[in-house]
């Protein structure tokens, strides 16, 4: 159970309240996005993208 | 972004180099061009969507965007490979001085007009970088293509965005003026089949028969969802476009002798309309929320004088009020002692005898219970006459809005018939492409309708679907993996959905003081502006009715959406300039700064709404390009401008022609200084002159 602080906007929270997997997933996701963010073509991203949740969750 | 100097070429009809250099100024921060229609306002407009994004950045009413270079120069026979269309944007961010420079030969324009050659030069700190690598990238750190539409654009069709059809595009909006686009293309490329899906063909490829049939429906509603989302953008924007046509129409016949008289009292009606649409639909939603809350007190009048029966005959048999409670002699017991201080010991005679009053004692919580049921009895009662009476009111209030309307309406069929059977061939022409416009806006508004209901039933079903996917355990490994890396697909999209729909709602308040501010310029009745939590821009007042004041939307027409969505783009550049003090999950959001540059701000607005948009146009933005025509700047439009000193830099398109287009001045006196906006010549072309 997450504790909220005064300075903690709701997102936050949200994030906080999430199991690990899923914080840690989404902060690579959202690296993963970043990086190709301004870019027209994002042709791997995809790829990149289920590599990452293929990496983070490895065991059934 | 701080604009510093446009240079088009060979631009459409800017023949040869022609420039214009912005106001930079804090307080003197509006560029004014004033151009008749037809002198080449949409063409300048676009060089900027051009030279930022090429092809995919050029407005929808751009016509043959294949045709870029100026008609003379492509056909003065010169070598193709020479003759070229160019424009030059130099702007200051963040340090640097950046020059983007587009340019498309004739060479080019034949094979391919969407390729063309771009370079991006930065100077910083004294030194000067040419040919950045990955230029158009470059660009898009800078304006984003989805931001170039809420900076440069016409202002006559920048009401949409107030139009409840449109709150995605307002939501869209937010998100890309603010930063939170990473949000959602991260989702979106979530939900995409080479990723989640991917996770489902294995989970597929690996388990039972029962949850393949399962995921092979999810799937295949899945894809119908995205084809209605795909489909629902489609027919908004055709909603749009027969709304613009409208529009057109209705400006052509308020010009029109003969029809100008019965248009503008159509006007007048359409307002009426929507006026009485508006208070109707409240008036419904009163009626709703009644019912809801206290409709059941209607049909609970049986039971209500069922239940005074059976209170009225407890207390006629004594038994409410109880003359002596349970729990009052239970306590005697426990404590050994009576309230007549005799011992009451186990055995003894006064002990039997208190005993013996509990086989007639009354039962305390029974006692509360009929209590409490004759006072909720009574405001049951209370409430179900108040509700009746309520009721009542509300349908005669309702039943008179839609007598109303429908006088409204037949009013309006007797102008249009009358509109159709003058004898002139233009209005009737006009007439009778207005009423095919507007079956076709029916027409797709109830596609609409009925795509949402199709979009809502295939949510449920999918929701069903998760849950019996999930209720289904997996004994082979290889499937186990692939239902969890599918649920962690699945866990992400939804906190991510709800950080989004977070990150959002806490700049809505921010969003709508600001909007508020810029509305306030506009409009001087006891009006405000509010982003609702579905992203509807609306213009609501108080209406005082009896000793109740309550909130309602005020019925919007065109110059009122129009100033709704100026202030709403204002709000967004404002707050984009202070992005980096505003809470935020994601890392990395600074503040940036955005002109805005319109053309036409003061579009169809009549003369009160025109001096209002005049006073928020220089606040919109740090630096503000306005292209007007003479119609819409004389009047209240100059008085604003001349009086507040708050041009800083000011041109006028000189159109070179062999006829002088329709309704367009030749003259125009600005600051007591009479310009010629039109020039004869046997070559088609416009110049660009400073004041």
């Amino acid at each position: 159970m997450s504790t909220s602080t005064p300075t903690e906007t709701r997102s936050q929270q949200i994030f906080k309240a999430a199991n690990p997997t899923t914080q840690k997933l989404i902060k690579a996701l959202l690296n993963a996005e970043r990086g190709v963010m301004h870019m027209k073509r994002r042709d791997d991203i995809h790829k990149d993208l289920a590599q990452i949740v293929k990496t983070n969750v490895t065991k059934a | 972004m701080i604009l510093e100097r446009l240079v088009v070429e060979n631009f459409r009809q800017f023949r040869g180099r022609q420039e214009i250099v912005f106001a930079d100024n804090r307080t003197r921060n509006v560029t004014l061009v004033h151009a008749e229609n037809g002198f080449g306002k949409t063409t300048l407009l676009n060089a900027f969507r051009w030279v930022l994004h090429g092809d995919d950045g050029l407005t929808d009413d751009f016509e043959k965007p294949e045709e870029i270079i100026n008609d003379v120069e492509a056909r003065s026979g010169r070598d193709p490979n020479e003759v070229a269309a160019t424009v030059e944007l130099t702007f200051k961010h963040d340090q640097e001085r950046i020059t983007i420079t587009r340019r498309l030969t004739l060479a080019q324009q034949r094979a391919d007009h969407r390729k063309t050659l771009l370079t991006v030069e930065v100077m910083r700190d004294g030194q000067t970088f040419n040919n950045v690598a990955g230029p158009q990238q470059k660009i898009r750190t800078i304006v984003p293509e989805g931001i170039a539409e809420f900076l440069f654009f016409n202002g006559e069709n920048i009401d949409h965005l107030a139009m409840e059809e449109n709150s995605a595009k307002v939501a869209e909006a937010i998100r890309v003026m603010l930063g939170l686009e990473l949000l959602k293309t991260t989702i979106n490329d979530l939900k995409h089949p080479n990723v989640r899906g991917k996770f489902v063909k294995e989970l597929r490829d690996n388990t039972s028969e029962e949850k393949q049939a399962l995921l092979d429906e999810q799937q295949a509603g899945d894809a119908e969802i995205a084809k209605i989302g795909e489909r629902r953008a489609q027919v908004v924007k055709e909603i749009e476009s027969c709304d613009r046509e409208v529009q057109l129409i209705d400006h052509k016949l308020e010009a029109n002798r003969e029809a100008a008289e019965l248009q503008l009292r159509r006007g007048r009606l359409q307002t009426e309309e929507r006026e009485l649409q508006t208070k109707r639909a409240e008036a419904t939603r009163r009626l709703s929320r009644l019912i809801a809350d206290d409709g059941y007190t209607l049909f609970a009048q049986g039971l209500v004088a069922r239940g005074r029966e059976i209170v009225t005959a407890l207390r006629a048999e004594g038994k409410i009020p109880a003359r002596v409670l349970n729990t009052f002699l239970q306590e005697l017991l426990e404590s050994g002692n009576c309230i007549c201080k005799r011992c009451l010991e186990p055995g003894s005679e006064h002990r039997q005898a208190v005993e013996n009053l509990l086989t007639i004692a009354g039962d305390q919580e029974f006692n509360n219970a009929v209590g409490a049921l004759d006072h909720a009895l009574g405001l049951i009662g209370g409430v179900s006459s108040k509700t009746r009476e309520t009721l009542q009111v509300l349908n005669a209030e309702r039943l008179e809005l839609s007598m109303q309307i429908r006088r409204v309406e037949e009013e309006l069929e007797e102008i249009h018939q009358k509109l159709g059977a003058k004898n002139d061939n233009q209005v009737q022409e006009l007439e009778e492409a207005r009423r095919n416009h507007l079956l076709k806006r029916d027409a797709l508004q109830k596609e609409l309708g009925r795509l949402g209901e199709k979009e809502e039933a295939l949510k449920t079903r999918a929701a069903e679907i998760k849950k019996a996917v999930d209720a289904i355990v997996e004994s082979e490994e290889q499937a186990r993996l692939a239902q969890q890396r599918m649920d962690a697909v699945d866990d992400c999209i939804k906190t991510l959905e709800e950080i989004l729909a977070a990150e959002v709602a806490e700049l809505r308040p921010e969003l709508n003081k600001e909007i508020n501010r810029h509305f306030k310029d506009v409009i001087d009745k006891d009006y405000w502006c509010e982003l609702s939590d579905d992203f509807k821009l609306r213009a609501r007042k108080q209406v005082i009715s009896g000793s109740t004041a309550e909130a309602t939307d005020v019925a919007a027409n065109t110059a009122l959406r129009q100033s709704l969505s100026l202030a709403f783009v204002g709000s967004l550049v404002s707050l984009a300039a202070k992005r980096a003090e505003i809470p935020t999950i994601l890392r990395g959001l600074s503040g940036a700064v955005y002109p805005v540059v319109m053309d036409s701000p003061f579009g169809s607005l009549d003369l009160g709404y025109r001096e209002g948009v005049a006073k928020m146009l220089p606040a919109l933005a740090n630096q503000v390009v306005a292209f007007v025509s003479s119609s819409q700047y004389n009047g209240p439009v100059e008085q604003v401008f001349s009086k507040g000193g708050l041009i800083g830099k000011r041109y006028y398109l000189v159109y070179h022609g062999p006829v002088l287009p329709a309704e367009a001045r030749q003259q125009l006196k600005i600051e007591g200084e009479n310009v010629q906006l039109y020039q004869q010549s046997a070559e088609e072309f416009t110049l660009i002159k400073e004041i």
